[in-house]
């Protein structure tokens, strides 16, 4: 073992909150070894992004480092001075973060937010610096540097800011970069991209790369080293081979176990062997656009769906897979006529919905219901449970008044509520008792079928564990038929027996699960595919390279 | 950290509850609003006090605060400022009240149908709305209380007229913010008709920063008629406390208490009502709470 | 190329809104009770019949009330506003004769509100519990809730009559007629410095408010962090990255206070008899003298809905995000 260039003794951090201190980093300990990355894994609230912010001596006013030492360089970082530690900042340790669309100031070029940083370590000048950071942009492959250079952070992709910001974090060949959820907000294919750069970058630079992450297959690609963390505790630390492989703890188990496993391998009970080959959803070239803001009196339109025809089987679930912008979402608004489409038809229960108006319409919405992505806004704040669930029942009167109330309790049991929650106001519950409440409100019209639009997306891993397995026992005790919105495809592999990929609005390959994924035909399926980080090629490739 | 094993409260406890609770808890809110309840309470048993015509001659003119019985001393005419302070009292939050009222009615109606339905009506209302911006407020309504008539209903109505835009562009924004949220849609493939969206699921959840806006309206209003009466443009047979002001102004040598007293019941008042708006404002901001 | 269209465009939704405000404002002259003759006729102590007659011919008046309203907007389209009757004088006269002393006195407010205002909302954000958040907490009550004449008048009873150091009212004195500019100047300023901060009161409380509350915001952003995080000292990130950020809501107030600015003016110079656009509305509207009331009332919302314009065009100076959009 070489010496660390890092190492973090006994580390912990207190948040001072409105009801005393809070421990948000409990006695940490780990190090860094140059060229070597380093993965702290855990999920929200585990305070793996206080260590990164402790590390920098970026932590928020209200925090402060109560114990422990960070050693760099032969300095203990929670000992310096500012200025000593501003002159380490972005000079000898660089930094990412999640967020690439608001980390950049908007009022400034790219190129001047990446001179900046030049002018202020390495003292080049005006002309020098800009040069630099134009070679800078280079390297970390935008096209048309020198013009891109002059660019606002507004007029840039999620990708490309993300860039600038690696071109920026390495602009003065830091020792280490930490990067704090680089690619949570971005594509899996642009988080593919992202992490082969940042690979090469450090590997030419030989910067240590401290690397947070919430995703067990990032871990399993990236990282040399893996530190487990939950509630502010290091459950597990050690070689990537030793955390994955043979994980000790059981919270490193079980997260490794609620990832959902993206496989070659053919799953059973797929849609080929059924008798009942009748579609219960029928969707025949539907086209959804969107008016963009009017110029000038003329209008710019934005085609979101171009022509989409799928049918679904009752009892089945269908996936609609894509990127942000593939128009998967609002294919299944449409169907549910929550977003307009132009032109198509969407035949649902031998009723077309896309014809329905007016009261007839208000009626068959019924028929198709919503499990929406987001926790803390897909419920009225002002409602307590029970009325949320039953406001569906009361609108439509899909049930007779006296029988409503029974229903709901019998609902609440369904998902795993108590009766004493029925009582309670959206805020006292918590994200995934959240998305239990959405599920039974979906229920309670009885309906034919059930949109899940990014429905478990917002969880962490272990609690999204949880409501797949609620959605799967619903379907299997109720026969229920969802479309299954996701851009995460081992969700989407272990819910739908069938698939359909989506691009720009476009649907790019449609087939059941096991060929989809065993033996996709399209080439974006495969690049899709092969972007998602996995454990199983990670331990593969890695058995191979020691071998 | 699982899902099943979290401990969740039994209690329900609404969102206006807590927010109800906070409010109560901030001291500087409570103190405006027990300042309030008391300039309320004046105003309506006070005249019982002091008599019911304020206009009344009751001893020298420019009596000292204080002297011959009179608490607040009497005016250039000789009346009694106590007299005239109470009965100005009424005017103020009639007058303050009701034009608040009418902004608010107004603005959420305009604001809500135009952040609700977009497309055309939200053009043709932002436009109207902005057109109403960009009359000069005070210039606009001194024009309409002088031309039809200086009557307390004619001078809510031009409060009214020209200050509801600030609570229609609020409504609008909150109805904007608001009708994107998963919960409405929800609503909405749940069978929920247009106008229960409008009223029982959207307003609703816009009430609290509209809330605050009324709340500051009150004052606004009140400051608003003090500058009309200051003026002048006022009914020349109500007494109110910016027509006190106005009345004594060219006296301040002489008796300078004629025009700061008044002045300090109008800062009193519309301080205590800021302080319940700030407060208010503390306690229905979801920021300051937990989700 | 699409700037100067766009620039174009909400140049004439300006020309066009200005039209509809000068609808408004005569329609509304028009449905008051009483008209110009009979207001002539009560300031010369009554006429007969015929007099009043021929004053309603004179001014239109037996005109169609469209034919009324189309022939005013015309002129106006040529700036001419109308004559006034009693000041005996065309009234776009009158009124660029009173505008140097109230844009005097509202821009030198505005800036001393907006100068004082950031320094102490930046300097307040920056230190939280600091002296200066509870003077700004206090500016931001007192300046809501004083009325801006009582204010003024307070001023003046404290540093006009009881310590005299600045004159009761006025813009200059009168002895100073035939003096030189300098002699003059100084006495104007001395004259400003009243009004100047009495109408600045109100705007300063607003100002440093929201100037404290958008830096708080700003400063906790994630670009604040990474500039930290690029080992900035404390005064880029505060002066390079965050305070030009903050900057755009209190352009953006200030820019809607065009409106509330001419409403204090008038406040203000009725306090201090200061010669301006709003004693000469207040005295035009107290004698009913139509043609200047509908001359300041369109001077007024050509002023804020200008002013609106100036702002919007700022805005997209500090904020590239806004540049190109429609």
């Amino acid at each position: 073992m070489s010496v660390p260039l890092l190492s973090v003794e006994g580390l912990s951090v207190e948040l001072s909150a409105r009801h005393g201190k809070v421990t948000v980093v409990d006695d940490l300990s780990f190090s860094l070894e140059p060229g070597k990355t380093l993965s702290i894994v855990g999920e929200s609230g585990s305070g793996k992004s206080m260590t990164a912010l402790a590390i920098m001596g970026l932590l928020p006013t209200t925090g402060r480092i109560a114990h422990g030492s960070i050693h760099f360089n032969g300095q203990d970082l929670t000992q310096v001075d500012d200025a000593t530690l501003r002159s380490i900042r972005g000079n000898q340790i660089g930094m990412i973060f999640q967020e690439p669309m608001t980390s950049l100031n908007p009022l400034y070029t790219v190129g001047e937010q990446i001179a900046e940083v030049l002018r202020l370590h390495q003292t080049l000048s005006q002309s020098d610096a800009w040069a630099r950071a134009v070679e800078l942009l280079d390297a970390v492959q935008i096209p048309n540097a020198v013009e891109k250079a002059l660019a606002y952070p507004h007029e840039m992709s999620g990708g490309q800011r993300q860039r600038v910001m690696i071109a920026m974090a390495l602009a003065c060949r830091p020792q280490i970069l930490i990067a704090d959820e680089p690619t949570t907000a971005l594509d899996v294919t642009v988080q593919a991209e992202i992490f082969e750069l940042m690979r090469n970058l450090s590997d030419d630079m030989g910067t240590a790369t401290i690397l947070i992450t919430h995703d067990m297959g990032v871990v399993a690609e990236m990282a040399d080293d893996v530190a487990v963390m939950n509630g502010g505790k290091c459950l597990e630390y050690g070689s990537v081979e030793a955390v994955i492989d043979r994980p000790q703890h059981p919270y490193t188990r079980s997260l490794i176990a609620s990832v959902p496993h993206l496989t070659t391998e053919t799953l059973k009970g797929s849609a080929q062997d059924d008798v009942d080959r009748d579609a219960l959803l029928s969707v025949r070239d539907l086209q959804v656009q969107f008016n963009v803001k009017k110029r000038f009196g003329r209008k710019e339109v934005f085609r979101a769906v171009k022509g989409v025809s799928f049918d679904l089987e009752k009892g089945k679930t269908l996936g609609l897979v894509g990127e942000s912008g593939s128009g998967k979402t609002t294919t299944a608004l449409a169907v549910a006529r929550l977003v307009e489409a132009q032109e198509g038809h969407a035949v649902l229960d031998g009723k077309d919905m896309l014809s329905l108006s007016g009261e007839e319409l208000r009626l068959a919405r019924a028929n198709v219901q919503v499990i929406f992505q987001d926790p803390y806004s897909s419920l009225n704040p002002r409602l307590r449970a029970a009325a949320i669930v039953r406001e569906p029942m009361d609108n439509l009167g899909t049930m007779p008044l006296e029988e409503r109330d029974a229903h709901v309790a019998d609902l609440f049991q369904k998902v795993g509520l108590t009766r004493e929650q029925m009582n309670l106001f959206p805020h006292q519950f918590s994200g995934g008792q959240r998305q239990r409440i959405s599920i039974a409100r979906a229920l309670s019209t009885n309906p034919a079928l059930i949109i899940c639009d990014e429905a478990v997306s917002a969880l962490d891993v272990i609690i999204q564990a949880q409501i797949l397995d609620l959605l799967r026992d619903l379907q299997d005790n109720l026969g229920l038929t969802y479309l299954f919105i996701s851009h995460d495809l081992g969700v989407v592999q272990q819910m739908c027996d069938e698939v359909a990929v989506m691009r720009h609005g476009e649907i790019v390959e449609f087939g059941p699960r096991n060929q989809i994924f065993a033996a996709p035909q399209q080439d974006y399926t495969k690049n899709l595919l092969a972007a998602v980080p996995s454990i199983e090629r990670a331990q593969t490739m890695r058995k191979a390279q020691s071998a | 950290m699982s899902d099943e094993t979290q401990s969740t409260p039994v209690k329900a406890r609404s969102p206006f509850a807590e927010a109800f609770e906070m409010f109560t808890r901030n001291r500087s809110a409570m103190a405006g609003l027990l300042i309030l309840i008391g300039v309320i309470l004046v105003a309506i048993f006070g005249p019982m006090f002091t008599g019911e015509d304020p206009f009344e001659m009751v001893w020298a003119p420019f009596t000292p605060p204080g002297e011959e019985g009179y608490l607040l001393g009497t005016d250039y005419l000789g009346r009694d400022l106590m007299s005239l302070l109470i009965h100005g009292a009424r005017v103020s939050l009639t007058v303050g009240l009701t034009a608040a009222f009418l902004t608010v009615t107004i603005g959420i109606t305009v604001g809500a149908l135009a952040g609700f339905y977009g497309g055309w009506v939200e053009e043709v209302l932002m436009r109207l709305t902005e057109f109403f911006q960009v009359l000069p407020t005070l210039l606009f309504s001194m024009v309409i209380v002088a031309l039809f008539g200086a009557t307390l209903p004619m001078i809510t109505l031009a409060i009214g007229l020209v200050s509801w835009p600030a609570v229609a562009r609020i409504t609008r924004a909150e109805f904007l913010r608001i009708r994107e949220l998963e919960y409405v849609t929800a609503a909405r493939a749940g069978g929920v008709r247009n106008r229960d969206l409008i009223f029982r699921v959207i307003l609703p959840n816009a009430l609290p920063p509209i809330i605050v806006q009324a709340a500051l309206m009150v004052g606004s209003a009140i400051l608003f008629e003090a500058g009309l009466s200051f003026l002048g443009l006022t009914d020349p047979n109500v007494a109110s406390w910016g027509q006190i002001i106005g009345s004594n102004r060219q006296y301040i040598l002489d008796a300078s208490y004629t025009v700061t007293v008044p002045g300090i019941a109008i800062f009193i008042t519309v301080l205590a009502i800021s302080l319940v708006g700030d407060g208010l404002n503390d306690a229905l901001n979801p920021k300051l709470r937990e989700r | 190329m699409t700037v100067l269209l766009s620039i174009a465009n909400r140049f004439a939704y300006a020309v066009l809104l200005l039209v509809a405000v000068l609808v408004l404002n005569f329609t509304m002259m028009h449905l008051a009770p009483g008209d110009i003759a009979d207001t002539i006729a009560q300031a010369s102590g009554g006429a007969d019949a015929e007099v009043m007659a021929q004053i309603r011919r004179d001014y239109g008046l037996d005109q169609p009330f469209l034919v009324q309203l189309l022939s005013y907007i015309a002129k106006v389209a040529t700036f001419d506003l109308g004559y006034s009757f009693f000041y005996n004088q065309p009234v776009t006269d009158l009124i660029f004769e009173k505008v140097p002393a109230t844009l005097l006195l509202v821009i030198t407010a505005q800036l001393l509100a907006l100068a004082v205002g950031v320094l102490l909302g930046v300097y307040s954000a920056r230190h939280p519990r600091g002296i200066a958040s509870y003077i700004v907490t206090f500016l931001a009550l007192f300046g809501y809730a004083a009325p801006v004449f009582w204010t003024g008048i307070l001023l003046l009873i404290a540093f006009s009559l009881k310590i005299q150091l600045f004159p009761v009212a006025g813009m200059m004195d009168a002895s100073l007629i035939d003096a030189g500019f300098f002699a003059q100047a100084l006495s104007v300023a001395h004259h400003m410095v009243l009004p100047v901060v009495t109408l600045a009161s109100i705007f300063l409380a607003l100002y440093s408010r929201l100037c404290r509350a958008s830096m708080l915001e700003v400063l906790g952003s994630d670009y604040v962090r990474t500039a930290k995080a690029k080992g900035l000292g404390e005064r880029e990130v505060v002066y390079k990255h965050a305070l030009k950020n903050a900057l755009s809501p209190v352009v953006t107030l200030a820019g809607l206070q065009f409106s509330a600015v001419v409403s204090g003016a008038v406040l203000v110079e009725a306090v201090f008899s200061w010669p301006g656009l709003g004693t000469l509305a207040l005295q035009s509207i107290i004698a009913r003298d139509t043609p200047t009331i509908l001359g300041i009332l369109f001077f007024s919302a050509f002023v804020v809905i200008f002013g609106n314009l100036l702002t919007d065009m700022v805005l997209r100076m500090m904020d590239p995000r806004l540049r190109g959009k429609a």
